[in-house]
C-alpha cells in the first residue's frame, strides 16, 4: 500500500461515522488504551516530572541534532555498522532497495515501522523484486488486506476479527478452507505459524527504531511481539529504518523515555522486549546479522528545525495523543488520508507532506486540549494545529466561505461599538415570538449543522461585564 | 562529516553557536547526564524491607512471567526439574553454556550455540534483572545466544538474586564496562504479546508463550 497523498478529511470522516462496525471497533481505544495509560499514570506520582526530563533530553538533542547524530554514526560504525543519511524519501528507498540488491534478497521481513510507511518501502521494494513481509501482527492484517495503518501503535485497530477470519482464508489459500477461524486464538496460531516460517528464510530484516542512543550507536526496539527481535537477528542483514529525530543522548536518557513510553503508548509498566542492538555480531558470537545498515531518514525534518514546529520532533510515537482524541476515536484513522493520524499526524503530515494537500487536518480537532495533557514530551499540539490554521488561511487553502466569515468576524471585531450593536440585535431577534436557537448560521453552516446556538439570556458579555464592575 | 554530508549540513544552518561548541555541548551532556527520575515505588517496596529479588518478582508476575524462587544454586537445579515435569515439556532443548541451565540435560536432548527453530524449549541464563519493570536483561554471547530467547515456545532463565538491581541506571554500568558492546542487549518483560485483533490480549505471538523465571539465592 503506498502512503496516501492527500487527505479529504471532512468527506472520508463522514464516511465513517456512517460505518458502524469500524466504530464497534474504535470503542476499544477507550477501553484499552486511555483505561490503561491512566491505570499506570496514577501508578507513577512523579509522572509529571519524568515528562519534564522527556521534553528536557529532547529539547537538548534538537539543540544539538548535528552533533548527537555525529556521535551517533561514529559509534555506530565502529561496531560493525553502516550508517546512510537519506535527504528525503526517494533517498531512502533507493538506499534500502541497493542493500536488499546487494545482499541478492528475494524474502525482506520487516518489522512494524512508520517512517518506512512514510517513504513508501513496501511498494517500491515490490517493483524492485522484492517480497517485504511484515510481520507485526497488525501490519501482516493489513499489508494481506493492502490498506493503510489507521494506527501508529495499532495499525489494524480498524479491523473486526470477522474480517481478519475473511483476509487469512484469502491469503492462506494453502490451508484447509473448513478451518475453523472463529475465535482470536485459532487467527494467532495461523499468523503464528505463516510468519514463523518467513523469519527463518529471509535474507534480510527492516525494522524501525524507536530511539538511537549517541552515547553507544545503539538502536533501541521496543516491541510486545517479538517479530522485531526475530526480524532483526534471524536473517544476514539486519537494516535498520529511523527518522533523524530518534536520538537521545545517553543510555540514561533511554531509561527516561523508556518509563514513558509503555505507560503513555499502550498502558504498560513496560513493554514486553526492549532490545538494544549494534553493529554487527561480534567475534565469538553464534548469532545475529553479519552485516547491518542504518538508514537516517531527513524527509521534511530539518526544515523543520528554526521553526514554531521544532517542538513537533520530540514525539515518540507513542500513540497517546491520538487515543485520547474525541476526533479520532469518533472517525478512526483512514479519515486522515495519510500516513500519521490523530493530533500528531495531524501537525506532522502538513510538515512532511505540505500543507496543500493536508489543509483540511488542522481543522480536524476540537481544541479541547487533551493531547497536549497526555503528551510524554509535552508538545503544544493545539497550538501547533492553531498555527497551522493560520497558514492554511493565510494561503488561501480553506474555504471561501469560511474566510469570508471570517473578514466579516474581523471587521466586526476591529469595531467595538458596531460590535455590541450587531450582538444586541441579534439578541433580540431570537428573542422575538417564535425565533428560537439559530438551527443555520450564515458563512458558519458546518458549526451549526451539529449544533444550535441557543436565545442568549440577559445582556452580552460587555453588558454583563460592565454591571460586575458597577460601571 | 558535516561539510559533506547535506543533512548534517542543512541541520547546521538552522542551529545556533558553531559546530565545534554544538559537538562540545553533546560530548558533555552523554558524559554527565542529569540525575535520573527513579521510581518511588521501587524505594518505598525497599525500605519496607523487602528484597529487590522481591520486588522483581512482584512486577515480573505483573507482566505475566511466572517467577520459582530457589535458596540455592543448587535448588534451582531442582526447580528447572520441576518445571519441565509440572509442565509436562518435552525436548529438543536449546540452553545457555552454562552449568545450571544444564539441569534438564538428562531429559532430553539439549544443545547449546544458535537456536534452530525446532527446540520447544529454551533454558537462558539473565546477566540482570531490572526490579522496576520486573525485566530480565539477555546479553548476547557464544554461550547465551539472542535466538535463545525468541524462537522456542517456553523460555525458562535463570537468574541470581545479586544480579538484580533496582533500576536501568542501574545495569548501564555494567554494560559501559565492557570492552566490547555485545551485539544484542535484550530486556524481556514478561511473555510474547500482542493486542492487534480488536485490542484483546493475546499471549505468544511470535516470541515464547510463556515465560518461567528462576531466581536463585547464594545459599547462605
Amino acid at each position: 500500500m503506498s502512503a496516501p497523498t492527500r487527505s479529504h478529511f471532512v468527506r472520508d470522516a463522514r464516511g465513517a461515522l456512517a460505518d458502524t462496525k469500524l466504530r464497534a471497533a474504535l470503542l476499544n481505544i477507550k477501553t484499552m488504551f486511555r483505561n490503561g495509560r491512566a491505570r499506570q499514570v496514577a501508578a507513577v506520582p512523579e509522572f509529571e516530572e519524568l515528562r519534564d526530563a522527556g521534553a528536557a533530553l529532547k529539547r537538548e538533542v534538537i539543540d544539538n541534532l548535528d552533533a548527537y547524530l555525529a556521535r551517533f554514526a561514529a559509534e555506530a560504525e565502529s561496531r560493525g555498522a553502516k550508517v546512510h543519511f537519506c535527504a528525503d524519501a526517494k533517498d531512502a528507498r533507493e538506499t534500502i532497495a541497493a542493500i536488499c540488491r546487494e545482499q541478492g534478497a528475494k524474502l525482506v521481513t520487516k518489522g512494524k515501522s512508520m517512517v518506512t510507511e512514510e517513504i513508501g518501502l513496501n511498494p517500491y521494494l515490490v517493483e524492485q523484486g522484492f517480497t517485504p513481509v511484515e510481520t507485526d501482527l497488525g501490519e501482516y492484517i493489513i499489508q494481506l488486506r493492502d490498506e493503510p495503518p489507521s494506527h501508529i501503535i495499532a495499525p489494524a485497530v480498524h479491523v473486526k476479527k470477522e474480517q481478519v477470519a475473511e483476509t487469512f482464508r484469502a491469503a492462506h489459500a494453502e490451508l484447509p478452507p473448513e478451518r475453523d477461524l472463529s475465535t482470536h486464538d485459532a487467527l494467532l496460531a495461523e499468523a503464528r505459524a505463516e510468519l514463523r516460517a518467513r523469519f527463518l528464510s529471509a535474507d534480510v530484516g527492516i525494522t524501525g527504531a524507536n530511539m538511537l542512543v549517541a552515547e553507544t550507536g545503539q538502536m533501541v526496539l521496543v516491541t510486545n511481539e517479538g517479530n522485531g527481535d526475530l526480524t532483526q537477528t534471524l536473517p544476514k542483514c539486519h537494516v535498520i529504518v529511523a527518522s533523524i529525530e530518534k536520538l537521545v543522548p545517553s543510555l540514561d536518557d533511554a531509561a527516561t523515555v523508556l518509563r514513558l513510553l509503555g505507560r503513555s503508548a499502550t498502558g504498560q509498566h513496560a513493554s514486553s522486549y526492549t532490545t538494544l542492538s549494534v553493529g554487527t555480531r561480534r567475534e565469538g558470537e553464534v548469532d545475529g546479522p553479519e552485516t547491518c545498515h542504518v538508514v537516517l531518514v531527513d524527509n521534511g525534518r530539518s526544515a523543520m528545525l528554526g521553526t514554531p514546529f521544532e517542538d513537533m520532533l520530540r514525539c515518540i510515537r507513542c500513540g497517546a495523543c491520538i487515543n485520547h482524541c474525541p476526533v479520532f476515536v469518533n472517525v478512526g484513522g483512514h479519515a486522515y488520508g495519510a500516513v500519521y493520524v490523530g493530533p500528531m499526524g495531524s501537525v506532522l503530515t502538513p510538515l512532511l507532506r505540505g500543507l496543500e494537500s493536508s489543509a483540511e487536518l488542522p481543522f480536524a480537532c476540537t481544541m479541547c486540549g487533551r493531547c497536549a495533557e497526555v503528551c510524554p514530551m509535552e508538545i503544544p499540539l493545539p497550538d501547533l494545529l492553531r498555527r497551522l490554521r493560520f497558514e492554511a488561511h493565510d494561503h488561501a487553502y480553506t474555504s471561501k466561505t469560511s474566510r469570508l466569515g471570517l473578514a466579516v468576524w474581523t471587521f466586526l471585531g476591529e469595531r467595538p461599538k458596531l460590535m455590541r450593536l450587531a450582538a444586541r440585535l441579534g439578541g433580540a431577534m431570537m428573542r422575538l415570538p417564535g425565533a428560537g436557537a439559530l438551527r443555520r448560521w450564515p458563512l458558519a453552516g458546518a458549526w451549526t449543522a451539529a449544533r444550535d446556538l441557543p436565545v442568549p439570556e440577559g445582556g452580552g458579555f460587555v453588558a454583563r461585564a460592565n454591571a460586575k464592575n458597577g460601571d | 562529516m558535516t561539510d559533506t554530508n547535506p543533512v548534517l549540513a542543512a541541520i547546521a544552518r538552522t542551529r545556533r553557536g558553531t559546530a565545534e561548541a554544538r559537538a562540545a555541548a553533546a560530548a558533555h551532556r552523554i558524559a554527565q547526564p542529569p540525575q535520573a527520575t527513579r521510581l518511588r515505588a521501587v524505594a518505598e517496596e525497599l525500605a519496607k524491607g523487602r528484597s529487590l529479588a522481591d520486588v522483581f518478582a512482584e512486577i515480573a508476575e505483573r507482566a505475566g512471567a511466572t517467577v520459582h524462587r530457589a535458596a540455592s544454586p543448587e535448588a534451582a537445579a531442582e526447580t528447572l526439574r520441576a518445571i519441565w515435569r509440572d509442565k509436562a515439556l518435552s525436548g529438543p532443548i536449546v540452553r545457555a553454556d552454562d552449568p545450571l541451565c544444564a539441569a534438564c540435560d538428562d531429559l532430553a536432548e539439549a544443545h547449546t550455540g544458535a537456536a534452530r527453530g525446532d527446540e520447544p524449549v529454551g533454558i537462558s541464563r539473565a546477566a540482570a534483572g531490572i526490579a522496576e519493570t520486573g525485566s530480565l536483561v539477555l546479553v548476547a554471547a557464544a554461550e547465551t545466544p539472542t535466538t535463545a530467547n525468541f524462537l522456542p515456545e517456553t523460555h525458562v532463565v535463570v537468574l541470581a538474586e545479586a544480579d538484580v538491581v533496582a533500576a536501568f541506571e542501574d545495569f548501564w554500568p555494567t554494560l559501559r564496562a565492557r570492552n566490547v558492546l555485545p551485539r544484542t542487549v535484550n530486556l524481556i518483560t514478561g511473555p510474547s504479546r500482542t493486542g492487534d485483533i480488536e485490542l484483546t490480549l493475546q499471549i505468544g505471538v511470535h516470541g515464547p508463550r510463556s515465560l518461567h523465571i528462576v531466581v536463585y539465592g547464594d545459599g547462605r
